[in-house]
């Protein structure tokens, strides 16, 4: 048989056989590649995960005005103390709806209480005159019966820090309201605060014109709730209550018997405690009735969104994509100081092990080169023998 | 043009099938017939011999992959020039030392008496590669039916050179015990 004729039937091998003998192997990289992309691929999740992490952390800090409270600086509480000054009505407020004090109650006995409840009365009734404008509000919303609570709440993103807290201070002290609190610090991306106010209730919108002109108004929440049955319903309370507290007395003056008037005293004190718990109430309601609260989320940015003019989609998608195109070039700036910070951290993770590994392949590579060289040589020696 | 519109041209007898067939698989068939012969006008008209063989035997046959079936074809015309050319001068470099390898599988015994069908010889081999790892037999069809160089299949299937030779070694030596066991060697 010759040489020819093996090669000849080879040539008569399946066709589909041969076909597949075509087909390539996609040719491989070498090692030091896969490793490179090995390492590449977690830097890049490494990178990617934290980078979302750092994002989703700035877009909960921009819209939540909860993280301002871990920030413990605060307005000058002369700031402060002034604008309540301002508003010094409220100190009459307070003062004109103080309970009468325990020790005349005690001494006096129920004498004392009637006295006073009555004056409560003609106080109630008046409604607070004392309250100056807030009273008047108060007044105006009773006489047509409607008792309406208004809280309003902002975030508002500002290049004016300064101006904006003083406007708010300026405004606030114009309207005859004060600062019920503010919380203020320097976070990672600029100053930021947080201010409560308290407005009387036709004041509000007056306080809030134009405030926009000071920064990016992000977010309003303006909210009114009647709080009208509420409030009659603890009115009629009181005046039940009243009228129980009249008969006790009443029955009190005639009684003769120790255990009578021990019976009476108790269910006395049982209606004074109640009446005490709904006049809290009516006192409460009294002050969210005649000063509305406003609530305002300031950050400072180099940068200030263009607040959305109309609800055009045009306009929305401008905001928006001014809005992310901020945040990317912020987030690629942050990613690379914050991979330069932390380039020492990937050089000893990640750097060294990779080395590491490095080595060890090269060794067990020349071992398992060195094993196969001395098994061929063997096998060779062995077939020339 | 399309193998099955290719073939469609063939039955129908119409000329046009060898035009289209020498646009598409000339360069192809070229290459297989450069590997056994040196020279190319040698070669060219192995290409051209390809197409009239083909032209005669389609119809009746109906070939399964199209251009294997003139990978066939030319290896053989390639085949029989060599050997009428043998006498004058050698072939190409590397079908020679194909054939040089090929000895090895039927050298060191003596040759039966009585020579056996070579269509017999065709089922051994196909049975060989079937037996093969496909990865083996794939690399023993790319050497001893397309010439391929060591080194062409060694980037053809992304390997060492010197695994390809290994490879190899070791299927030559597997088809010689084959051999002998089916008594083509004695």
């Amino acid at each position: 048989m010759k040489k020819e004729e093996v090669f000849e039937a080879i040539g008569e091998v399946d066709d589909k056989r041969l076909e597949q003998t075509e087909y390539k192997t996609k040719k491989g990289l070498p090692w030091p590649a896969y490793m490179g992309i090995g390492i590449a691929a977690c830097f890049i999740m490494f990178v990617g995960l934290s980078g979302g992490v750092f994002l989703l952390g700035k877009m909960s800090r921009s819209s939540s005005s909860d993280s301002y409270k871990d920030y413990g600086g605060s307005l000058s509480y002369e700031d402060w103390s002034s604008a309540k000054q301002a508003a010094g009505d409220y100190g009459d407020y307070e003062e004109m709806y103080e309970y009468p004090e325990a020790e005349d109650y005690s001494n006096e006995g129920a004498s004392y209480a009637t006295e006073s409840y009555e004056d409560y009365d003609t106080e109630l009734s008046s409604n607070g005159e004392g309250l100056g404008n807030g009273g008047t509000a108060s007044n105006l919303k009773a006489s047509d019966g409607t008792k309406l609570i208004r809280t309003v709440s902002m975030t508002i993103e500002t290049q004016q820090y300064d101006e904006l807290l003083q406007q708010i201070k300026d405004r606030t002290n114009e309207a005859g309201g004060y600062i019920q609190s503010s919380n203020s610090g320097n976070g990672y991306y600029g100053r930021n605060a947080y201010v409560e106010v308290r407005v009387p209730y036709d004041k509000v919108d007056a306080f809030l014109e134009n405030i926009g002109n000071y920064g990016t108004v992000k977010s309003t929440n303006d909210n009114t709730e009647d709080v009208s049955l509420q409030y009659s319903d603890t009115e009629a309370h009181i005046a039940n209550l009243k009228t129980q507290h009249e008969r006790i007395l009443a029955l009190m003056e005639n009684a003769t018997e120790l255990e009578d008037i021990i019976t009476l005293n108790q269910e006395l004190t049982r209606i004074e405690s109640e009446l005490d718990s709904y006049q809290k109430t009516i006192r409460n309601y009294d002050n969210l009735v005649s000063y509305s609260t406003i609530s305002i989320d300031i950050t400072e940015t180099s940068y200030s969104t263009p607040a959305v003019e109309d609800d055009s989609i045009g306009s929305r998608i401008a905001s928006g994509l001014s809005d992310t195109m901020h945040n990317l070039a912020t987030l690629f700036g942050d990613l690379l100081v914050w991979f330069v910070v932390n380039l020492p951290i990937f050089i000893i993770f990640l750097g060294i092990p990779a080395i590491i590994c490095l080595i060890i392949f090269l060794i067990v590579r020349a071992n398992i080169k060195k094993s196969r060289a001395k098994k061929l040589a063997a096998k060779a020696a062995k077939e020339e023998k | 043009m399309e193998d099955r519109q290719i073939l469609a041209l063939y039955q129908e007898r119409d000329e046009r099938a060898i035009a289209e067939t020498d646009s598409k698989y000339g360069s192809y068939c070229y290459m297989v017939a450069k590997k056994i012969l040196d020279i190319h006008e040698d070669a060219e008209e192995c290409v051209n011999d390809t197409w009239m063989r083909a032209w005669e035997t389609i119809p009746p046959q109906v070939p399964e992959v199209f251009r294997i079936f003139l990978a066939k074809i030319t290896r053989n015309l390639a085949l029989d020039t060599y050997r009428a050319n043998t006498a004058k001068k050698r072939g190409n470099g590397e079908f020679t030392a194909v054939l040089d390898e090929l000895e090895e599988v039927i050298a060191g015994g003596e040759q039966p008496e009585e020579a056996l069908e070579s269509k017999e010889l065709s089922e051994t081999i196909k049975s060989f590669v079937d037996t093969l790892p496909k990865r083996d037999g794939d690399i023993f069809l790319r050497r001893y039916f397309y010439m391929d160089s060591t080194r062409e299949i060694a980037e053809r299937y992304a390997m060492k050179e010197a695994n390809v030779l290994t490879i190899l070694s070791r299927t030559r030596k597997i088809l010689k015990d084959r051999l002998i066991k089916e008594g083509y060697v004695l």
